[in-house]
Parts: structure tokens; sequence; C-alpha cells
């Protein structure tokens, strides 16, 4: 091509270029036009969920039943199961087409500080706001406005095979028990079954609560890192020598051999005998009623070590700040709060309305026959704090657990690692934030 | 008639043209202007000129030594770095390959497809699989090493042994690939002739390699070795993502996968743009030194 070439192709160019500038443009124009106003001028919601195949038939029953209430209104559920789902639907946020409606779990904070949800607070007088558990509805506060109410509270809860406690002739635990009382009987458990030197059956397979050992990652504002206390590293030396010195529980390594620790992957060797108790969820009823049907199981609170703590998380459907129908949303969203969805989701995570949880207990029949158990920790349940970058930190946080897991380094090495590290985070974060 | 052609030769090409402009070029653009600026994809980027390269590349004094900013990216460069070690034996096992179906086979056109495969299957499909013999408990090395009495390692799990499992992953898919393909269409570009020259002279198979079948390909070789090694610095993400998210440890993360952490799960868009500059500029130089080193040994016919 020669240089007059230039010259004449130019106009082409420009011409083509503006072609697609104005079929983006258009289509742009029809996908927000259409978007909330389907043709029969009813308004349409876009609901975005995170839940399991199991939890899905109760959205969908919900919703059903939602839309022959308004007929005027039509709800799109776009399920976005998965690990993912947070980067998705920060993606739809970012290319304006955020779903009016979504499921928020853990990392609330995160969209929460971009100015992601709707400020539901005056709204709330439209609920019995004071039947519900007063942290959880903290968890979706934010510089004193509510930005949600969660429907279920997950929790790390201890399960255990009774027959194993059976056949050694130890009493079943009880929820308050203390870390002494869980090392001796898991070491009773820890079985080497044919003698051929290696363990056919361990006390314990999981982690203890690092709140448990008044240990934290990070200051609930998350403005201090705390991953070098003493209680941190404590906490870590007593996950070492419990796997080991006692060899209670297996190593990281050997667990790794079975899975990533998913529902998948943690409870059939538990169903197996492998393992007489591990740290289990309660939201995983449901997984281990078919999982671990052929044992006798039960829950039990986590041993106390400084303090009786809970790890926990909970599950919230929130409203985007730019969804155009607020008020649409927040009917629907109130489907949600209602402590007869949050009964039906019981098997998924115990309701925050204390009331319906109280129901569902009294409700409850057969295994785990200690399901009263999670309404008791309600007095102490320790989510991770609610921080702008909190997967940032996890991450910082997971990277020393594995080295000192792995023994590729000393906890303190590792955790005075971690503690530079995040203690630098915070700082970009907060520059960040200016 | 000239200036019609041009302008058809013009409208043909306008479609990989407009392609590579709006999806190659202004991407890289648009990387290299991000890395100057803090953005979280919410909030309007912020210029903060060069500060992401002195986080990413900068040191500070503490505890009476020098220590990186950001570690974790000196040890997944290292982490890139190791995994390039597995391109020579890909090559080697591509050039092996090349040479066994470039014989007169039965069934060679059915071997030559059969080794082409893995490039062309569903690399998700193909990891998953590898996840399941890699398994520690039910996977088939362990079961195989079992058998003869060795207690096989937790070839993703292990701190040790995650990074040399996926390489011999990645050599697994890239042997029979386009090295493969490009190797055998230089072997038959060599002259029938050197060879039949060699044999009257007594040359065995060896000596007919190292004489004429290496230095005839030095061309092949090294271009393949090129582009081997700007893939390779872009490597490991797929692994990292579907079979070991990154871990033990750090142990298979790579600069790829890295800058996927950055950009969609932390959300510091400019830093992940500011890691993929720098990667930019490792691959160009590396590229530089492989011509300015390498090319000068290559002799084209």
């Amino acid at each position: 091509m020669n240089a007059k070439l230039g010259i004449t192709i130019m106009p082409i160019v420009f011409g083509l270029a503006l072609l697609v500038v104005l079929i983006l443009g258009w289509a742009y124009y029809q996908t927000q036009e259409e978007q909330g106003q389907s043709e029969d001028e009813k308004t349409r919601l876009v609901l975005a969920l995170n839940v399991s195949h199991r939890d899905r038939p109760f959205f969908v029953e919900t919703i059903d039943a939602f839309m022959k209430e308004h007929p005027n209104i039509e709800v799109e559920i776009r399920n976005i199961a998965g690990v993912r789902y947070y980067q998705k639907i920060l993606i739809m946020i970012a290319g304006n087409v955020a779903p009016d409606l979504m499921w928020m779990g853990q990392s609330f904070a995160e969209f929460a500080y971009k100015g992601a949800f709707l400020d539901i607070t005056d709204r709330l007088k439209d609920i019995p706001i004071d039947e519900y558990l007063p942290p959880a509805l903290s968890w979706y506060r934010m510089n004193g406005r509510q930005y949600g109410v969660p429907y279920a509270i997950h929790m790390r809860i201890f399960a255990y095979n009774k027959k194993h406690f059976d056949e050694a002739g130890i009493p079943y635990p009880s929820d308050d028990w203390n870390f002494d009382e869980f090392l001796e009987i898991t070491k009773k458990l820890t079985i080497d079954k044919d003698g051929d030197g290696k363990i056919d059956q361990y006390g314990f397979r999981g982690g203890l609560h690092r709140a448990t050992f008044g240990a934290e990652i990070f200051s609930d504002d998350g403005q201090l890192a705390l991953c070098n206390t003493p209680e941190m590293v404590h906490f870590f030396q007593t996950r070492l020598d419990l796997a080991f010195k006692y060899k209670v529980q297996p190593t990281l390594e050997m667990r790794n051999h079975e899975g990533r620790n998913t529902v998948m992957d943690k409870y059939p060797p538990f169903a197996q005998g492998r393992y007489s108790i591990i740290d289990a969820g309660n939201g995983d009823r449901a997984v281990m009623l078919e999982k671990c049907a052929d044992i006798d199981w039960d829950f039990v609170l986590c041993p106390k070590v400084k303090r009786q703590a809970q790890w926990s998380s909970s599950a919230a459907i929130v409203i985007s700040a730019d969804t155009r129908h607020p008020d649409e949303s927040w009917e629907l969203c109130k489907v949600f709060i209602s402590d007869k969805f949050q009964k039906s989701m019981a098997l998924s995570g115990m309701p925050t309305n204390i009331k319906a949880a109280e129901e569902v207990i009294a409700e409850h029949r057969g295994t785990p026959s200690n399901l009263k158990a999670v309404l008791r920790a309600y007095d102490f349940l320790y989510p991770t704090p609610r921080v702008p970058n909190l997967k940032e930190l996890e991450a910082i946080y997971v990277d020393a657990e594995e080295k000192i897991m792995l023994r590729m380094a000393t906890p303190r090495d590792a955790l005075d690692d971690a503690q530079r590290k995040m203690t630098l985070a915070i700082k970009k974060l907060n520059e960040r934030s200016r | 008639m000239k200036r019609e052609q041009d302008i058809t030769a013009f409208v043909f090409l306008s479609p990989n043209i407009f392609g590579f402009l709006i999806f190659t070029l202004f991407p890289v653009l648009a990387a290299l202007a991000l890395s100057l600026f803090r953005w979280d994809i919410f909030n309007a980027p912020k210029f903060i000129g060069l500060q992401n390269y002195l986080d990413l590349l900068g040191w500070v004094f503490e505890d009476k030594s020098f220590q990186w900013i950001d570690p974790d990216f000196w040890k997944y460069l290292g982490n890139t770095i190791f995994y390039l070690l597995a391109i020579p034996l890909s090559m080697a096992a591509s050039l092996f390959l090349a040479i066994i179906l470039n014989q007169k086979l039965r069934c060679r056109i059915f071997f030559r497809t059969v080794f082409f495969l893995p490039t062309i299957s569903a690399s998700i499909g193909l990891l998953i699989l590898w996840k399941y013999l890699y398994n520690g408990d039910y996977g088939l090395f362990n079961f195989l090493l079992s058998n003869i009495g060795i207690d096989g390692p937790g070839w993703l799990t292990d701190y040790h042994w995650a990074k040399p499992s996926i390489m011999m992953m990645m050599i697994w898919g890239s042997m029979g690939g386009v090295a493969m393909v490009i190797y055998l269409a230089g072997l038959q570009n060599i002259p029938r002739e050197l060879y039949e020259a060699a044999e009257l002279d007594g040359a065995n198979g060896w000596n007919q390699f190292c004489h004429i079948t290496w230095p005839m390909l030095a061309p092949t070789t090294f271009f393949i070795f090129v582009t081997s090694i700007i893939a390779g610095f872009q490597s490991g993400f797929d692994a990292a993502y579907i079979l070991t998210q990154g871990g033990p440890a750090g142990a298979t993360t790579t600069l790829d996968y890295y800058i996927y952490n950055h950009a969609f799960v932390y959300f510091n868009m400019g830093y992940a743009s500011t890691i993929a500059v720098v990667l930019f500029f490792i691959v160009f130089c590396v590229t530089m030194i492989n011509w300015r080193f390498g090319g000068r040994k290559v002799h084209y016919g």
C-alpha cells in the first residue's frame, strides 16, 4: 500500500469507526430502555443469587408466590453459584447492569464501602426489627445506616460420630467443654486399628476457631493488623501440636489429599469413620443428612479455650443503589426477611429472626438432636470483621497459615511477615480511600 | 484500478484491523495508562504517577535489612521462571515425536491426530482430568505407585511437588502441539539428498541427526524457543485457577494469576496493570536478548 492510500482510506476508517460507535450506542440505549420495563409494562426485577441447587427451589417457590401477589412485577433469577460470585457481581455493577437485588454474604462491606447498596434504614419500620438478632443486623450496617437484613446465619460447629464415642466408652461432649477436655477426648479417639503404624481413625479433622483463643486477624474497623499477637501465635502453635505433637488430627498435607475442604470433600471421610469429630457448618445440614445418613452424628459447640466463640457468617438479600425500582425491590426484599422464608431455609442457615429460630428448634426432630446448640451460640458469634479489602487481607493470612501448617516457617516468623504485609495493605487501602 | 484494489484489500482486512484495535491495542494502551492510576472499578481512577511501580519494584530498609515492598511479586516471578524450565523438555519431546511421525509408519496420520488432540481439546476438561490423575487418595499415579510399594506424594498439595507436577502437565500438553507440527514441517523441508550423501559416507542415524537434522532445524528451533518463552511468561493461569488456586502457600501462583487476583479479586486494577506492564517489559527484554545472542547462532539454509 502506498502513502496515497492513507489519504484514500482515512474516510473509510473514520466511517467504519463511526458506524461501530453508533451501533454500540444504539445497543446500549436499547439495553437501558429494556432494562426494568418489559413489553407488557410490568416492572421487571433482576435478582442475583449465590445459592446451591438445594436452596434454589425455595427461592423459586417464594418468588412465584410473590409474583402471584404482585402481578405487575416480574422477577428474573440469575443464580451465579460459586466462588466467583462476587467478581461477577462487581463486573455487572461496573458495567452498569447491576441486578436490582443481590445475595450478599461475607463480602458485604467490600461493596457497601463503594456505595453499591440502597440504604434501607428508613424502610425498616415496615418490619418487626426488634425480633431480629442485633449482632446479625449490625453485620449489614455501615456508618450507622442499614443496607440489609440477613435471612440466615451460618456458623462453624463441630459434628461428632456417636458410635466412636460409644466404642471408646467416652460420654458425648457437652456444649460447655473446654480445650483440655477436647484434647483428651481426641487422644482417646485417635486409633491405629490394624496396628500397621498408620492412624486409621483420627480424633479430629478441621480447625479450631482463632476467636476462641482471643485472636483476630485485624481489628473490627480494619485499621489495625493483629496477625502476630501472642494469642495468634498460641492459636497456631496449638494447631501444630494437634497435628504433629499429639497427632490427633491429620497434617495439612494429609487433609489436602482429601480435597480443598469443601462440603463434598470433608463429609464423606467423616461418614466413612475416618474422623470422630470434624468442624462442620450448621448450613451444611442438608448435605450432612444426605452424606452421613449411615452414621449417628450430632452437633456440639467448639470447645472453649480462652473464651467461647463460634465463627459465623450470614446471608442477606440487598438492594442495588442503582435500581430503578427501589419500592418494588423493597417489597421483594421483605419477603426474604420474613420469618416464613427464614424458616423454610433453616436447613441452610439458622434464621436471624429469633422467634423463627426458636420455632425451628422446637419443631425439629431427629438428627442432629443437639440442634439447639446453634441457637445457644447466638450469644457468642464471631464473624470475620467487615472491612473493605477483606479478600486482600484474608489472602495474606491464608498464605501465612499455609506456611505454618506446612511447616515452611515457624508461627512467629510467618505471622510477623503477615503482620508486615497486612499493615502495608491497610496503609495502601487508606491511601486509596483518600 | 490500483486504488480500487487497495480499497478492496483494506475492506477485507478491516475486520481484523478493527478487532486488533479494539480488543488488543486499546486494552494494551489502557493497561499502560491504568498503571499510573489507582482504580477499584467503582470509583473514578486517581492519578498517582509511578507509585504503583514503586510499590511493586521498590524496597524498604527495615529490621536492619532491605526488604521488597511486594515480596510476593518476586516469588511469583520465580515461579513463572521455574515453569520456563519445561520449555527445553517440551521442545525435546516435540522434536522426538516429530521425528517418529516423520517416518514411514502405518497409521501415522492417526498418530499425528492423536498427538495433536491435547492442543485442540478444551483445557478445562483436560485440567480436571489431571486433577483426578494427581489426586493423592484415589488418583491413578498414586494407585500405580502404591502397587510397587511407594507411598505417592500429594502431587498438587505438597509444596515441593506442586510446581513439578504442573510442569509435567504442561510438557504433556505442549509436546504434541504446535511445536511438533512446526518441527514436522521443518523435517520435511530438509533435502533428502543430504541424508543420502551421509549414508554413502557411512554416517549412522545419530551422526545424521547431529550433523544434518539438528543444524538444519536451527531456525525452526529458534522460532519455537522464542515463541515458547513469550508464551511461557504468560502461562500457569489456568492450572492455578482450576487445580490449585495458586497454592499450596503460593507455590503455583504465576504472574498471570497474580495479575488476575489483583484485578478481579482485590479490585486493584491499577496495580494489576502495573504488574502486566512490568511483565511485558520482562518478556520484551528476554526476547531481545534471545534475538541478540541466539539469533546469531542460527544459520538459515
